[in-house]
């Protein structure tokens, strides 16, 4: 980086994002397909989301309403 | 936010005792506080596919780790300690000898999304809603996150908590300039924002001789360091392994496609 502070850390951020964007560039069109599809899968067989579905690894942290939060924290303090 | 944030002169007393901050202990009341501060923010995050307190960890980890690489210049004399510690607050900015500046970065990093709805910014301005009408549809995301996060460690419990991060008025002062301008630094859909903080690093690295004092050039090259150091963590997916970066674009396009159906 321009400010010199970070060293070799920098170097190994950038090969990182670089070979990424080079992998994109190669499968990026095919993977975006492959997720279009599956959401609307998801979506259509069951109106969930794939989160919610449990198709991925993917698993929404905290509780779903804000304001439910909010309450539980407000009646904790 | 503000354009120079000013980080403390080196103190050659505090430099020279050794193994500080480290060798500091922090009392039960303080970490039992830092606890349940944590946790509070926890459960403040949404349940979002991408912007959930998986992601704030997420990026948390990548401040600390961007902290702990903060490396000194190959010509330093290890040798002499206190020359070291000099050499390095020169070379760094001031960042590394500065617990509070670190803390602000790392804690930012933590609360940067809390309360985000899984919608992009523009979106509660085009609907006018009450956030966006109170911070008048810039950043409105992220300066609400800093106002619930603030507002939390205000809260009577954490006194002990607060007491152990700043010392007085001018430490709370600097220690909030660091937090707006680090979780507003994440607002990279903002055009001008965007552009304002592009001027800014120019402005500090490029070669131009400014007619400012030294320390405001160098408080200036803190400040805009510190602001792409908690923008690159967030998006650090993007600088890490195929398979993280698959992880995290996964979750985003899901959180987009949700928005945008």
């Amino acid at each position: 980086m321009d400010c010199d502070v970070f060293g070799v850390s920098s170097e190994e951020n950038l090969n990182y994002a670089q070979k990424n964007r080079n992998e994109w560039e190669a499968r990026g069109q095919q993977v975006v397909f492959e997720l279009k599809e599956k959401v609307e899968r998801i979506w259509a067989d069951t109106g969930e989301a794939l989160s919610e579905a449990g198709e991925t690894d993917m698993v929404p942290l905290g509780p779903k309403s804000t304001t439910e939060t909010k309450s539980k924290i407000s009646s904790a303090a | 936010m503000c354009e120079i944030i000013h980080l403390p002169h080196f103190d050659a007393t505090i430099a020279g005792n050794h193994g500080y901050p480290e060798s500091i202990v922090l009392s039960d009341v303080v970490v039992e506080q830092l606890v349940d501060y944590v946790t509070c923010i926890a459960a403040l995050y949404q349940g979002n596919p991408f912007h959930n307190f998986e992601h704030a960890s997420h990026v948390t980890m990548s401040v600390v780790k961007l902290l702990s690489r903060i490396v000194a210049p190959s010509d330093l004399d290890f040798a002499n300690g206190q020359q070291t510690s000099s050499s390095l607050h020169d070379h760094t900015y001031g960042i590394t000898s500065d617990p509070l500046t670190q803390f602000a970065c790392v804690l930012s990093a933590l609360i940067h999304d809390v309360d985000r709805c899984g919608v992009p910014n523009n979106q509660p301005v085009k609907e006018n809603s009450k956030a966006a009408v109170v911070y008048k549809g810039k950043s409105v995301a992220e300066q609400n996150s800093v106002d619930i996060a603030w507002a939390l460690l205000m809260d009577v419990k954490y006194s002990e908590l607060r007491a152990a991060i700043y010392a007085d008025e001018t430490e709370m002062h600097r220690f909030r300039q660091l937090i707006v301008n680090s979780v507003m630094a994440t607002d990279i859909m903002d055009k001008d924002l965007k552009r304002l903080r592009n001027a800014r690093w120019e402005k500090a690295f490029s070669s131009d001789a400014t007619e400012e004092s030294s320390k405001d050039a160098i408080d200036r090259k803190a400040t805009i360091v510190i602001e792409h150091l908690i923008q690159a963590s967030d998006v650090s997916h993007t600088m890490q392994h195929w398979h993280i970066y698959r992880k995290w674009n996964e979750r985003l396009f899901e959180e987009m496609y949700k928005s945008y159906k």
